[in-house]
C-alpha cells in the first residue's frame, strides 16, 4: 500500500510546474498528469544527486529534501484559468477503461517480463546499496540503460521498506491516464480522448507492457508530442524529451525523431534546440557515466552491422506484432480519423510516428535472424509510433482557436484577437464582432449558439469552422 | 457530416477494443477473481517456468544462509539455461548472491525438472521447486 503510494506522492513534488502559464490552461486530470511528470524527474534527479555527493538514501533524507521541493514550489495564491472538463460519457467510458485496465494489472495479465528479470531487480540493489551502484551488476541485467524507472522503483522501495512488485506492475495504470488526461486536457478532444484510452488499454495489455519501461516512456512521450502539437508549450515539452530520454534507450531515438519533425516543420532552429536541451545535456552526462564506468554502450547497436538481407522478414514480422492480435485495428482507426480530419495539423505527430516506426525497423535490422527479437519486443517498441499516431489523429481535428489562447508569435486565425489572449470560443469571437461588450474569456457555453444573432461578418465563417468541427 | 462519422468510428472503435480487452482477458485462464501469488500468475493460459522461480526464490531466501552464491535453472534445458530464471532471482534474494548457471554456486534452485549433477544433493522439495547444495 504504501509503495503505491509513493508514486501517488510524485505529483505532489512536481506541484511548481502549476505555476506554469500552459500547465494553467490545462483541466485538473491534466494538471495533475503534469505534476506527476515534473515530480518524478525531480525525484529521479535528487536521488542521482544524492548518489553523486555520497548521501545514502534513506526514507527520512528523501522525504525532508523532497518536502522542501515541494514547499518550496508549491504555487501558492493559485488560480486556474480554466473550466470545462470531460463529458459524462466519456467520463464513464474512461471508468471503465480504468476498471479494466486496474483488473488485467492486479490479476496479474499484463505483467511485463522485464520488470522481474532487470527493472526490479535493478531497484532493490539500488535500494540496498543505498544509492546508484553498477558495481559486480551483470551484464545480463543491462546496467546502461538509463536509470530513470530503477530509480522510481527504489523511491517507492525506500518509502515502503520494502519492493512491492504489484506496486510497480500498477504504477503503470498511473502512466497510461496521466497520458489520456494529457491529451484530454491540452486537446478538450473527449473523443480523441476516448480513442486513446482505449487503445492504449488494449495495447498495453497485449504487448505486456506493464511494469516494464514502455509505460513511462509513452507517459514522457505524450507528454513532449501533445505540448509541441496541441498547446505549444516548449518547457513541457522540454520535460517529456527529458523524461523520455532517461527512461529508456528508445527514448534517446525518440528524442532524435522529435526534433527533426520539429525542425522540418516549424523550421525554428533556436527553438527546437532549446527544447531539446535538457534531453541532450541528461543524455550526454549518462553517456559519460556509462563510460567512466566501463559499463555496456548499448546506444553503439545503431553502429553495428546492418543485414539487408533480413528485410523482407523483418517487414512481415513486425507487421505481424504490430497487429495486436486485432488485425491492426489500433493503426487503422487513427488513420482513418486523419485521412477524414486536417492532415496539415498533424503533421507533426505523424512525422514522429514515421520516423520512430522506421527506427524501430532499422535496429531490428541488425539481426541476421529478428524473428524471435521482434515477436518479443515489437508490440512494446511500437507503442511509441502507435502514440503519436493517436495524437496525430486527435490534432488533425483539433482547433486552436476554440481551445484557449493562441502559441506567442502566431496569429489568432479568422478571429482578429491578440497574440497570447484569451479567444472566450467561438461564440464570444461573432458576439464581439457583432459588437457586444464582453470581458476577456467569458467563457459563453456553446449552448448558447442559437441565440448569436446572424449574419456573419465577413470573417465569420471562416472563424466558425474550424471550432466548430 | 464528418463529425459524426468521426464520432461513430471512434466508439465503434473503442467497443471493439474493451470487448478485445474482455476476451483476452477471458483467453489467459482462470482464477478470474483471485488475488494472484505473483506478478507472472496469469499472462499465459499455462504459468511460465519464471513464475515458479519467484515463488521458489521467496521460500529459498529463507532457508539459503545469507550471503551464499546461488543460481535458479531449469535443468531440462541444460546447457542453455534461460538466463531469465536466475536473473528473477536476484530480485526475489537480495540478500544472497545470485549469479548465473555456469558460476557454479553453493546451492541451486531448481524448476519444473530435476537436478542430475552429483555435485549437488537436494536437501529440500517444495512444491514449487526444489533447492541442491553443493556436495563437499
Amino acid at each position: 500500500m504504501i509503495a503505491f503510494a509513493a508514486y501517488l506522492l510524485l505529483p505532489l513534488v512536481g506541484l511548481a510546474v502549476w505555476r506554469l502559464d500552459a500547465v494553467r490552461r490545462l483541466d485538473l486530470p491534466a494538471r495533475i498528469a503534469v505534476a506527476f511528470a515534473a515530480g518524478g524527474l525531480i525525484t529521479g534527479a535528487v536521488m542521482t544527486i544524492l548518489s553523486i555527493v555520497g548521501v545514502e538514501w534513506s526514507r527520512t533524507v528523501l522525504v525532508v529534501v523532497l518536502a522542501v521541493i515541494a514547499w518550496a514550489g508549491w504555487p501558492r495564491g493559485y488560480r486556474s484559468s480554466v473550466a470545462g472538463g470531460a463529458t459524462r460519457n466519456m467520463q464513464l467510458a474512461t471508468l471503465f477503461f480504468l476498471l479494466l485496465t486496474i483488473y488485467g494489472l492486479l490479476d496479474a495479465r499484463e505483467s511485463c517480463g522485464d520488470l522481474h528479470f532487470f527493472w526490479g531487480p535493478k531497484a532493490v540493489r539500488f535500494f540496498r546499496e543505498g544509492g546508484i551502484n553498477f558495481a559486480g551488476m551483470s551484464e545480463r541485467m543491462n546496467p546502461g540503460y538509463p536509470p530513470l524507472l530503477p530509480l522510481l522503483y527504489a523511491w517507492s522501495h525506500t518509502l515502503a521498506r520494502q519492493f512491492s512488485w504489484f506496486a510497480a506492475v500498477l504504477s503503470t495504470a498511473l502512466f497510461l491516464f496521466g497520458s489520456v488526461a494529457i491529451v484530454r486536457g491540452t486537446s478538450r478532444d473527449d473523443r480523441g480522448a476516448l480513442l486513446m484510452v482505449a487503445t492504449l488499454s488494449y495495447t498495453f495489455a497485449v504487448a505486456y507492457a506493464a511494469g516494464g519501461g514502455e509505460p513511462p516512456l509513452i507517459f514522457f512521450e505524450t507528454l513532449a508530442i501533445a505540448a509541441i502539437a496541441l498547446i505549444d508549450a516548449p518547457i513541457l515539452a522540454a520535460m517529456g524529451l527529458a523524461g523520455a530520454a532517461m527512461m529508456k534507450i528508445e527514448g534517446a531515438t525518440f528524442v532524435i525523431a522529435v526534433v527533426i519533425a520539429d525542425l522540418l516543420i516549424r523550421r525554428n532552429i533556436k527553438r527546437t534546440l532549446a527544447m531539446a536541451a535538457p534531453a541532450a545535456a541528461l543524455l550526454a552526462a549518462w553517456l559519460g557515466f556509462v563510460k567512466y564506468n566501463g559499463l555496456f554502450e548499448l546506444y553503439r547497436g545503431a553502429g553495428m552491422p546492418v543485414y539487408f538481407a533480413a528485410l523482407p522478414k523483418t517487414l512481415l514480422t513486425i507487421a505481424k506484432a504490430a497487429s495486436y492480435d486485432l488485425w491492426g485495428l489500433p493503426w487503422v482507426v487513427p488513420i482513418a480519423l486523419i485521412a477524414l480530419g486536417n492532415i496539415r495539423r498533424a503533421l507533426f505527430p505523424l512525422l514522429v510516428a514515421a520516423l520512430t516506426f522506421g527506427a524501430a525497423i532499422f535496429f531490428y535490422l541488425h539481426l541476421e535472424e529478428p524473428t524471435w527479437w521482434i515477436l518479443s519486443s515489437a508490440p512494446r517498441v511500437l507503442l511509441t509510433p502507435l502514440t503519436a499516431l493517436l495524437i496525430a489523429a486527435v490534432a488533425a481535428w483539433y482547433s486552436p482557436a476554440a481551445h484557449g489562447v493562441v502559441p506567442e508569435g502566431e496569429k489568432a486565425e479568422g478571429s482578429g484577437r491578440e497574440v497570447r489572449r484569451h479567444s472566450g470560443g467561438v461564440v464570444d469571437q461573432v458576439r464581439r464582432l457583432q459588437g457586444d461588450r464582453l470581458p476577456e474569456g467569458s467563457g459563453a457555453e456553446l449552448q448558447r449558439l442559437p441565440q448569436v444573432r446572424l449574419p456573419l461578418p465577413p470573417l465569420g465563417p471562416r472563424a466558425l469552422r474550424d471550432p466548430l468541427r | 457530416m464528418r463529425g459524426r462519422a468521426r464520432t461513430a468510428i471512434v466508439w465503434i472503435a473503442a467497443a471493439l477494443l474493451a470487448a478485445a480487452l474482455i476476451h483476452r482477458f477471458y483467453r489467459l485462464g482462470g482464477p478470474y477473481f483471485a488475488f494472484p501469488q505473483t506478478v507472472q500468475d496469469h499472462v499465459a493460459p499455462a504459468p511460465y517456468p519464471s513464475r515458479d522461480v519467484i515463488l521458489l526464490a521467496r521460500r529459498a531466501a529463507e532457508i539459503v544462509p545469507r550471503g551464499a552464491t546461488v543460481t535458479a535453472i531449469e535443468p531440462s534445458q541444460a546447457p542453455n539455461y534461460d538466463v531469465t530464471l536466475w536473473l528473477t532471482a536476484v530480485g526475489m534474494m537480495p540478500r544472497h548472491r545470485v549469479v548465473p548457471p555456469e558460476a557454479r554456486p553453493q546451492y541451486v534452485l531448481t524448476v519444473r525438472t530435476p537436478l542430475a549433477d552429483p555435485a549437488y544433493r537436494l536437501i529440500t522439495e517444495l512444491p514449487e521447486g526444489r533447492i541442491y547444495e553443493a556436495s563437499r
